[in-house]
């Protein structure tokens, strides 16, 4: 049986009495009855704490969904400051499917100077064959009312077009001015952002009442049809489509004008 | 045999363990606790034989696990030697309670640099007041390797406590 070092009272060594005096220092473990009962009381009550997997998987949802809202608040956030750096200009970032020829067949007139790309029912590719995306960037560009205008940018099938059709670049370069292109915007935000085709067409008919030969007319009414359809009036669709027809019968909206037409027609 | 009877019996004896498996006297309770959560669930499963070892076991990797996320905790919670300033009303005077404090602190730190096997025997025998062959029973090994791991044990924590000292007596002869 050995001695313990804490029980020696005379040492030969120093550094032993040091180490024994240490050791006096640490008394020991003394337990309460409360500390007993309290951790009993805990042991024994029921706890949520499920296997290991249910709290991995609780605590994976968690941060998924937290994850998930934080994402959506910033991108909330940050299309929020987008649209007002360009109050004027709603999201036209998704490509729109045109048709093939659009800027070969545009009308000359300066009426309907050609824009790059405009809103488009998804109903206008059905004639459009290899339809050409185009970016809205230049519209953009073009409604903002930038004075140098550019080229539309045509992405997927431009090499198709031979250059000699391609409407030269002072054309295409007429912005419209400010009170034009903001009455269109106004309209086409209330048509597809806010989704209330009332509004919008009631935008473009003060528009159309307004600049009768204005240089958005032919997206006017593309548009006003577009309402008109989402508004369910078949017989304003049918007379804008007719109009349409009339004004541009090479237009870049020909398509959805002539469905329109044809399926309002009784 | 009840959870019940097996608490009572080996709760303070537990809570000894865990304090020489090296956790800090402000985490005993929690680390009590979580051992004995184990022992509630595996209780129908021991088979007999040495209870006090079969606890001591699940001791062992409670305190691992616990020594594991100690680094984490720590981040969010006061330090050590907050902890230790606590009890310093508890002694007859504030120069004695703070020397004795200061004592306990140097020796959880020599503690801690030792082996786990050789803490564990040290506290148990010359702290807790166990015998070699309740050690013996507890680590599942004879008696004279807790007897070997007592001596060395033991001239480790002079060898630190020799290095400490001469450390101080040539602090104090520097000008």
């Amino acid at each position: 049986m050995k001695q313990r070092l804490i029980e020696m009272r005379d040492f030969s060594d120093p550094d032993e009495a040091e180490t024994a005096r240490l050791l006096r220092s640490m008394p020991p473990t003394a337990v309460s009855e409360v500390v007993e009962r309290r951790v009993y009381a805990r042991v024994c009550a029921p706890r949520l704490r499920g296997p290991r997997f249910v709290r991995l998987t609780v605590l994976a949802s968690a941060l998924l969904v937290s994850t998930t809202i934080l994402c959506a608040t910033l991108a909330r956030h940050w299309l929020g400051r987008s649209d007002d750096r360009s109050p004027r200009s709603p999201a036209l970032s998704v490509p729109v499917a045109q048709p093939k020829r659009l800027v070969a067949q545009r009308e000359p007139a300066p009426e309907s100077a050609p824009a790059d790309s405009t809103p488009v029912s998804p109903s206008a590719t059905d004639e459009g064959g290899a339809a050409a995306t185009v970016h809205t960037s230049a519209h953009r560009d073009r409604l903002r009312g930038f004075a140098a205008a550019r080229r539309p940018t045509l992405v997927a099938s431009d090499r198709d077009i031979p250059r000699e059709e391609l409407p030269p670049p002072e054309v295409a370069a007429a912005p419209p001015p400010p009170e034009e292109a903001a009455l269109v915007l106004s309209a086409l935000r209330a048509l597809r952002r806010e989704h209330n085709p009332v509004q919008a067409g009631a935008l473009l008919q003060t528009y159309l009442a307004r600049f009768p030969k204005g240089v958005l007319t032919e997206e006017a009414l593309a548009l006003g049809i577009e309402a008109a359809v989402a508004r369910q009036d078949a017989r304003f669709a049918a007379i804008l489509s007719n109009q349409y027809l009339g004004r541009y019968p090479a237009g870049r909206f020909v398509a959805l004008a002539r469905k329109t037409s044809s399926a309002t027609r009784p | 045999m009840l959870f019940e009877d097996v608490y009572h019996t080996y709760f303070r004896q537990t809570v000894a363990w865990i304090r020489a498996l090296g956790v800090p006297d402000a985490e005993i309770e929690d680390v009590a606790q979580d051992v004995f959560l184990v022992v509630r669930r595996k209780l129908p499963q021991f088979q007999g034989g040495n209870l006090a070892g079969w606890l001591y076991r699940i001791a062992q990797l409670t305190v691992r696990n616990f020594r594991r996320l100690a680094w984490f905790k720590n981040l969010f919670s006061r330090s050590q030697d907050l902890d230790a300033a606590d009890g310093l009303a508890m002694t007859a005077t504030p120069a004695m309670a703070l020397e004795k404090k200061q004592d306990q602190r140097v020796l959880i730190q020599m503690l801690d640099r030792m082996t786990d096997k050789r803490r564990e025997t040290l506290v148990l025998f010359e702290i807790e007041g166990y015998s070699g062959n309740e050690i013996a029973a507890l680590h599942g090994v004879p008696v004279k390797t807790v007897w070997t791991r007592l001596h060395h044990a033991r001239k480790d924590l002079v060898a630190m406590v020799s290095a400490l000292r001469q450390q101080r007596e040539t602090e104090a002869g520097k000008p």
